[in-house]
């Protein structure tokens, strides 16, 4: 392991100090017209847990990092058929030897856009969260992360050891570790510092932003019983052994489980499965270059119900203290709230810069967002222009994308669990899925996915039993689910899933009904 | 992983699909769901023709089928002399993101499975088993190509 801090490359003023430099020699390159620059260092660190009670292992296993830093343009040039837009990047190099190169390689790769109308401008937003970050995580040392990593591991450990539950199974310590005490996981850190100026926002804008998460999942493997756990935060102050000790605890409640028959359930989804397929299917639904391209469930369907009338959904990237907040977009304008579906309405979109002009400026927008553009134009604010690299980081080397910050879902009435569960009487309470996807494209809304533990039987109102892990597969439709909420907890987690850029407060729902398939009998044969 | 394929039978594809008395022949792949422990998967196709007398008939769109695993891999009754590799760009591995270009592929395949949602689509001539249409990349019943390669 490298020491991050030193390894995280320069400091936030040196990034200013590039990118000022970087915007100067474009404005005195004579065919530029609009220039942007935008330079980042970014760090990732990671602490694997990997940990058997009856096997040879660390506990801890290979923390590790990886850290860039560079510059990427966005160059408007001036060309014979109208202006034309380029990009450019250029790793591991500020100075203005490395501004030339990504100069030459925007300038190389520059293309007439129709769709362009100009790089981002300012609007009458203002930016509302500043030194938001954790300096403590954004100079962590080794040490650190590795504690980091082992108090997730004495977490799920202790709980175990303290389980009567398992100490019955067991009878003895050495029988306790034939059990096969499993856990596995990450504890990452993503540190994130970024300097942003262009013509049309000529002051140089910095962010620094830190966050910490974790995510594990916790076996007792002879008895086949699996849980899962997380947690996510963005002070070091604030991060404990959350994710370890649910894990376990989940695993020792998972011990028994029992299959279900193929048929419609009623089903409450837990905070996992809510994000899951918010990061799936609905959140992708939403953002503005889906109905560009006519990729959305939700065509043509601005200002209509597209969910129960309890369900309401947002984003807000602006609110101090919660992990996907930013003081910036790397747009460089400001972060805040975008309602995006309000009392089941759709009222907005996500986007960047770029697909908002595009859309509004559409000749067949009418049609694709099923109103006027000038109707849509106040939910169609430029609030979520990101350039996250898979895995965290704003990288440097990719135009803006669009990407949510922290998604709130929220129910119009709010109720408790139990609440919930009384609503379904009997049925499943399905609490984490995996390989979620949009099996027959995001516009179909059709989408699949296994659930593999942290389940169980709600009967008579009450949560029963496990559902034994890897069982079933959910095959079913986002439309129908969203339009099928029975309910939703006023209690939310902030809940990340793989490969996800956003934090969804996730509450549980229950859903009317949802289709479910009995698979891999043949496993207990085995 | 690099290159993981399902190895070139003896069977003509043509011949595969003549067989059928009563089916579908799957064409071209879109994302898949697998099972934690490859137990069980489903998969959509791009495309869905039914078999009727050997025969390929209408199309269907946003079709698929699911099974478990060993079951459908035991059923296996019919493999083509057509095999072919696709590039997969990236493996999927994280975290962090790591990717790795590797190759999955395979020839025509047959055995059974359970369908899942089929819409009817216009009525168009189809493409059959090792045919290509001009200019157009031979299609496979894909059974095990992920574009998103598995996630650990």
């Amino acid at each position: 392991v490298t020491t991050p801090a030193a390894a995280l490359g320069p400091a936030t003023n040196d990034l200013a100090r590039a990118a000022r430099e970087a915007l100067d020699l474009l404005h005195a390159t004579p065919d530029v017209l609009e220039g942007e620059v935008f330079a980042a260092a970014n760090g990732q660190l990671l602490a694997r847990v990997a940990y058997a009670s009856h096997l040879p292992s660390n506990g801890l296993e290979e923390p590790k990092s990886t850290v860039s830093h560079g510059l990427g343009l966005q160059v408007v040039f001036r060309g014979s058929d109208g202006p034309r837009i380029g990009f450019g990047a250029e790793p591991s190099d500020l100075s203005p030897d490395g501004v030339r190169r990504a100069l030459a390689k925007a300038r190389t790769g520059a293309v007439h856009d129709p769709a362009f109308v100009s790089l981002p401008r300012p609007g009458p937003e203002r930016r509302a969260l500043w030194r938001y970050h954790d300096p403590r995580l954004l100079d962590l040392d080794d040490e650190e992360l590795v504690a980091a990593g082992w108090r997730v591991v004495t977490g799920a450990l202790r709980t175990f050891t303290a389980s009567s539950r398992l100490a019955e199974l067991a009878e003895t310590e050495e029988g306790l570790r034939r059990l096969g005490l499993l856990l596995g996981g990450d504890v990452t850190i993503v540190q994130e510092r970024v300097a942003i100026v262009s013509t049309h926002l000529p002051e140089v804008q910095t962010d620094e932003t830190t966050l910490i998460t974790a995510a594990t999942t916790a076996m007792v493997e002879a008895m086949d019983a699996k849980g899962s756990g997380w947690s996510t935060g963005t002070r070091l102050d604030d991060f404990t052994d959350e994710a370890g000790v649910e894990a376990a605890h989940a695993a020792i409640r998972a011990l028994g489980g029992e299959r279900v028959r193929s048929g419609r359930y009623r089903v409450v989804l837990g905070p996992q499965p809510v994000t899951d397929l918010l990061n799936n299917l609905v959140l992708p639904a939403l953002h503005a270059s889906s109905f560009y391209a006519s990729t959305t469930p939700f065509l043509g369907r601005f200002g209509q119900r597209v969910a129960a009338p309890t369900l309401s959904i947002y984003d807000h990237g602006a609110l101090p203290g919660l992990t996907g907040s930013k003081g910036i977009t790397c747009e460089g304008l400001p972060t805040g709230r975008t309602e995006l579906i309000t009392d089941g309405i759709l009222t907005g979109l996500l986007t960047n810069w770029y697909e908002a002009q595009r859309l509004l400026r559409d000749p067949r927008a009418r049609v694709k967002l099923g109103v006027n553009p000038g109707e849509a134009a106040r939910g169609l604010v430029a609030r979520n222009g990101f350039r996250f690299a898979a895995g965290g980081g704003r990288s440097f080397a990719a135009r803006p994308g669009t990407a949510a910050t922290n998604v709130f879902v929220e129910g119009r009435d709010g109720v408790s669990l139990d609440e919930l569960c009384r609503r379904v009487g009997d049925g499943l309470y399905v609490g984490r899925i995996w390989y979620t996807y949009p099996i027959n494209g995001l516009q179909a809304g059709d989408f699949t996915c296994t659930v593999i533990g942290d389940s169980y039987l709600i009967r008579d109102g009450r949560i029963a039993v496990p559902l034994k892990a890897n069982t079933v597969r959910i095959s079913d439709n986002v439309t129908s689910v969203l339009e099928g909420i029975l309910g939703v907890t006023t209690e939310a987690k902030g809940t990340t899933v793989w490969g996800g850029d956003e934090v969804v407060y996730a509450p549980s729902i229950a859903i009317a009904g949802l289709r479910v398939d009995e698979i891999a009998g043949f496993v207990e044969t085995l | 992983m690099s290159n993981t394929v399902f190895a070139a039978g003896a069977d003509d594809p043509g011949r595969i699909l003549r067989d059928v008395e009563r089916g579908y022949y799957l064409a071209g792949h879109r994302i898949p769901s697998i099972a934690e422990s490859r137990e069980n998967f489903r998969i959509s196709a791009r495309r869905v023709y039914e078999i009727r007398n050997g025969e390929l008939g209408r199309l269907y769109r946003d079709g698929g089928i699911m099974s478990d695993t060993r079951d459908y891999l035991t059923r296996i009754d019919g493999v083509g002399t057509d095999f072919r590799l696709f590039p997969i760009p990236n493996c999927g591995k994280g975290q962090p993101m790591q990717t790795k270009r590797l190759g999955n592929g395979g020839p025509t395949m047959r055995s059974r499975a359970r369908r899942r949602r089929l819409m009817r689509q216009p009525r168009r001539p189809a493409c059959p088993p090792g045919a290509s249409r001009s200019g157009e990349t031979p299609e496979r019943p894909s059974v095990e190509a992920s574009p998103a390669g598995p996630r650990s």
